[in-house]
């Protein structure tokens, strides 16, 4: 009995101590993989010594030493045209969606507490929006102010704010009604406060929860966008248009469309992953599902059954500090 | 009929019959990010066919673990570590998933507590009915299973059962709704029922109804019954034999009587003590227990109330009690038991509040009149192109609140008393009539004058939880109004908040921690800081106490009590408890669908109600006395609330009023406030006469 019981607290200690670990190197990981990126982003040069645009003597050379993810049909290497193809696809799909979480944000607070008329005419046409696919709304765009990073990322943002402004005015109508809220209304707090104070601090979670999803879509988005030739040109590196140059070979050159494609793959996944990870960090209870890598301690999202019988660790009072003042009071 | 001669023969039959359970040194373990949970550690339990076993606890005292390991429904990462439990003979520990499949529904049924969230909203109550009954009788036809479901549906007293068996379940009131659970529990006519908080979700009115349905049941169809509370008064009334429960183990089990008579464990004793009861001295303050129960992760062999015990010794702080009998079926464990006969703890632990430090009554000024306001919602026509419904939440309340008093309302669910708190402190703006605070009719104010008034008045809410921004820190939290207001500046806030989380009686230490971190009545502290924090005159507490447990409940009470002298405060209480109100309340104003059809000084009101609703409240409140509660006749409320859409011609309680004429159908009875002190709104209210023959016959 006292053996099996001691075995049972051991092995609660090492499973505590074990999710601990995991969850401090998903945060290393997640700082490495996003000053990764960063990288990408500022310094290509760092990761690709050679030129995208550089013309080489051996044209569609397999994946080698030299050239670790070949070389298409010009000479060009492919690894350089992946890394320096990276930044106007970030660019894109990151500026697209900051644009989109901002205005969405904003759009979503006018129509979750304005009076009706205003925001039933704002979220009809925020609907009307919903409505269009996304892609024809970027086509709409460009075709009007002409293809490029800057209009992608205007095209991107309009699409997708229409989805935010939804959630984020359905979140503010649930939190207009939660008793915090209607507290902050009778000790007269203003209208302007209590978004800033009350509503935009509880809509974080949503909101990183949408932007990091949002993200991966808008990568996918922006890659269809060179891909069907309305973003970047040619000769310069570009995901989507890279992808679509190597389509037709991929029988004969398969890395030329494989090593673009699994680019974009991986960074939805660094979207999707980092997202969550904000999410547990930002979490003030400190209790919601925690992501981690299966290598790393296990992809696990399981719910803490803890709330099922405590559902509340209450703080521990020095019992003799409170209860006894009171008591006598 | 008496009701007391049926109980006490059943009580004799049941010595003889069979066990139908024994659970055995039960423990169950939880896997949890914190570590391992044990909410049941060592409990041993029977239950003969034919008797009700009480199981009363706070919450995490593990009575709702013990009572889900029977049927082995645990939370994921639950599961039973050690001890046996036995159905019939069988083992149950070790039986395998199908096998148990089999015995659940069939052999042993579940009610649980929120019948709403228990049934599913997209099949109707005939289906989910026939459901439980082909999964336990393949062969049977359709025809068969709807026929045994009207049959067990008029076993539970459903009004045309017939028709119920078409309605979804959001067709249904929570009382229906209630009574279709139970005979989707019974329709298999288990030898075993758990009834886990069965009507902790229901009014009062409605509860007594449903308990005494379970009794009747219990007797009619010889199950054996396990009701798990945290209500003593239910369990006075309902259960045969009492299991008390405290961090996971039975710390004290008598039969019902022995135990209300002469309870021997410590924390039973305190139990009783903090309870709110109608009889209840309000010049005294509540007996309270002090502190929080414990956390159930890797607790050391000790008594697990020594913490807040005091009478613990060091033998309670180091040594796992054993488990003492006193009397035939009557055990406890406890190292410092009260003697037999020992009188209660009442010189040495009730506060006797003198007359200079409470002020009851409060003759002054008026401070919030409320003039014949009216409320009204527009709701959505469930069917579609029909213009939208009225539900009229408050009908015409006039009422005025004076300055030092505690006003007290009460009422069923869908009576309008929230909704009377919300207007009072300008949540909602009235359909018509008039909200006067301090001599200004608060319409006419501008929005920037009104917004500064606030701070006069402030509410409570029932939910502490949600009342409190999870991303603030308690100093944030507390100071908000403050800086809402534009008042003093960063240093005087802190000074301010630290003032006020001594004054509610927490440490300052709290100040820096989240509102999630703290517990039920904890943060209910917090609240009221917040809410004190701008000096109101008037606070508006609705429902304060009922989401905590009775030991904290009285805690909380007692600081609001004392709050109201420091503070010079008014209370509006709104509650569903009479009793609660009884305690705290100087006046009691009843209302009943969106009126208000009684108000009087609260002791007048309880011991003389004038209109039958109050009386009919007054009867369905369960008494934690089980001498008295098994004899008491049954007179409560019959029937449930109507709706507040379209509400009766003329007064509105005379669908359910025993004295209804057809006056009460053509004319609405008014209520008179220059009628004196003790008003009330009906055609045919009770004397003072009825009031003495009602309270003879309930002694």
């Amino acid at each position: 009995m006292t053996t099996a019981s001691l075995a049972r607290t051991l092995t609660a200690t090492r499973r505590r101590r074990s999710a601990q670990r995991a969850s401090i190197v998903t945060s290393i990981a997640m700082i490495l993989m996003i000053m990764l990126v960063a990288a990408i982003l500022v310094a290509p040069g760092l990761f690709a010594h050679v030129s995208p645009l550089f013309n080489g003597t051996d044209s569609l050379a397999a994946p080698s030493a030299n050239h670790i993810f070949g070389t298409d049909q010009l000479g060009r290497d492919v690894f350089s045209r992946v890394i320096y193809g990276a930044r106007p696809v970030l660019l894109a799909s990151l500026g697209g969606v900051l644009l989109a979480t901002l205005a969405g944000v904003a759009i979503g607070i006018v129509g979750g507490v304005a009076p009706r008329i205003i925001s039933v005419v704002v979220m009809r046409i925020v609907d009307m929006l919903l409505a269009l696919p996304v892609l024809l709304i970027a086509l709409i765009l460009i075709a009007t102010i002409g293809s490029g990073v800057n209009s992608i990322i205007l095209a991107l943002g309009v699409a997708y704010t229409p989805g935010f402004a939804r959630v984020v005015e359905a979140s503010v109508r649930k939190l207009r009604s939660i008793e915090y809220v209607e507290a902050a209304k009778v000790f007269g707090s203003s209208g302007l406060r209590t978004a800033f104070r009350h509503l935009l601090p509880n809509l974080v979670t949503e909101v990183v929860v949408m932007a990091s999803s949002a993200i991966g879509w808008a990568v996918l988005t922006a890659t269809t966008l060179s891909f069907l030739g309305l973003g970047v040109q040619l000769p310069n590196p570009d995901w989507g248009s890279d992808l679509a140059a190597g389509a037709t070979s991929l029988s004969t050159a398969w890395w030329l469309s494989t090593f673009p494609g699994l680019a974009i793959t991986v960074t939805i996944l660094i979207a999707n992953f980092a997202g969550d990870w904000v999410m547990t960090l930002i979490d003030p209870t400190g209790r919601r599902t925690r992501t981690k890598f299966r290598p790393l301690g296990g992809l696990r999202t399981g719910m803490p059954a803890a709330q099922a019988i405590a559902p509340e660790e209450p703080v521990a009072l020095d019992p003799a500090e409170t209860p006894a003042s009171e008591e006598r009071a | 009929m008496s009701i007391t001669t049926t109980v006490e023969e059943t009580t004799d039959d049941v010595r003889g019959t069979r066990t139908v359970l024994s659970v055995r040194d039960l423990e169950v373990e939880i896997d949890t990010p914190n570590g391992t949970v044990r909410p049941v550690d060592g409990v041993t339990l029977s239950v003969r066919a034919g008797e009700t076993l009480g199981i009363v606890g706070e919450s995490g005292s593990g009575k709702t673990m013990t009572a889900m390991s029977v049927l082995q429904l645990l939370p994921p990462g639950g599961a039973i570590v050690g001890g046996s439990i036995q159905f019939d003979g069988r083992e149950l520990t070790t039986m395998a998933a199908s096998e148990l499949r089999r015995l659940r529904g069939n052999d042993i049924g579940m009610v649980f507590q929120d019948p709403m969230t228990s049934l599913n909203p997209t099949r109707t109550v005939g289906s989910q009915l026939r459901e439980a009954y082909l999964i336990h009788h393949r062969g049977a036809s359709v025809g068969e299973a709807n026929a045994r479901a009207e049959e067990v549906l008029s076993l539970v007293r459903m009004p045309r059962p017939k028709e119920r068996l078409r309605d979804f379940p959001h067709q249904l009131s929570g009382g229906m709704r209630q009574r279709a659970m139970i005979a989707i529990a019974l329709i298999c006519e288990p030898r075993l029922l758990i009834a886990d908080e069965p009507t902790t979700a229901l009014d009062v009115s409605i509860q007594a109804q449903i308990l005494e349905l379970l009794d009747d049941l219990k007797t009619r169809l010889g199950m054996g019954v396990i009701l798990v509370t945290h209500d003593l008064g239910v369990i006075a009334g309902h259960a045969d034999r009492v299991a008390v429960m405290y961090g996971g183990r039975v710390v004290e089990e008598a039969p019902t009587r022995a135990l209300f008579a002469d309870p021997r464990h410590r924390y039973t004793q305190a139990l009783f003590e903090s309870m709110p009861t109608m009889d209840l001295d309000a010049r005294h303050a509540l007996a309270s227990i002090p502190g929080i129960p414990p956390q159930l992760i890797d607790l050391p062999p000790m008594c697990r109330f020594a913490a807040r015990c005091q009478f613990a010794t060091e033998e309670c702080r180091t040594q796992d009690p054993a488990v003492i009998e006193v009397a035939p079926g009557h055990t406890h464990s406890c190292f410092h038991p009260r003697d037999a006969g020992e009188l209660a703890s009442d010189d040495r632990d009730f506060v006797v509040l003198s007359d200079e430090t409470i002020s009851r009554g409060g003759a002054g000024n008026t401070l919030v009149s409320l003039h014949g306001i009216e409320k009204q919602f527009r709701i959505k026509n469930p069917a579609a192109f029909k213009p939208r419904r009225v539900l009229h939440a408050v009908s015409g309340v006039t009422l005025d609140i004076n300055e030092g008093e505690t006003l007290g309302i009460v009422g069923e669910s869908g009576s309008g008393k929230t909704t009377v708190g919300r207007l009072l402190v300008g949540l909602e703006t009235p359909t018509s009539g008039s909200v006067v605070v301090s001599g200004d009719d608060v319409s006419s104010l501008s929005g920037a004058e009104r917004r500064k008034r606030r701070g006069d008045l402030q509410i409570m809410f029932q939910d502490s939880s949600a009342a409190l921004d999870p991303r603030m820190t308690v100093a944030d939290l507390i100071a908000e109004p403050l800086a809402a207001q534009h008042i003093g500046n960063n240093r005087e806030r802190r000074e301010k908040v630290l003032e006020l989380l001594d004054a509610v009686g927490l440490p300052r230490s709290a100040a820096e921690r989240r509102a999630h971190e703290f517990s039920g009545g904890q943060r209910q502290r917090i609240a009221m800081a917040r809410a004190l924090v701008l000096r109101p005159k008037i606070i508006v507490a609705d429902e304060p106490v009922s989401a905590l447990d009775v030991s904290i409940q009285a805690q909380i009470l007692n600081l609001m009590r004392s709050l109201q002298v420091a503070y010079s405060l008014t209370y509006v209480v709104i509650s569903h408890d009479l009793s609660l109100l009884k305690y705290m309340a100087d006046r009691i104003g009843v209302m009943y669908l969106g009126k208000l059809v009684e108000i009087g000084p609260s002791a007048e009101v309880y011991s003389a109600p004038r209109h039958p609703y109050t009386a009919g409240l007054i009867a369905s409140i369960p008494i934690p006395d089980p001498t008295r509660e098994k004899g008491l006749n049954t007179t409560g409320l019959s029937g449930e609330i109507a709706s507040a859409i379209d509400p009766p011609s003329g007064c509105r309680f005379r669908t359910r009023c025993p004295l209804a004429t057809e006056l009460c159908a053509r004319e609405e009875p008014a209520l008179d406030l220059r009628d004196g002190p003790h008003a009330v709104a009906c055609h045919f209210p009770l004397s003072d006469e009825s009031a003495v023959d009602r309270e003879n016959a309930r002694h």
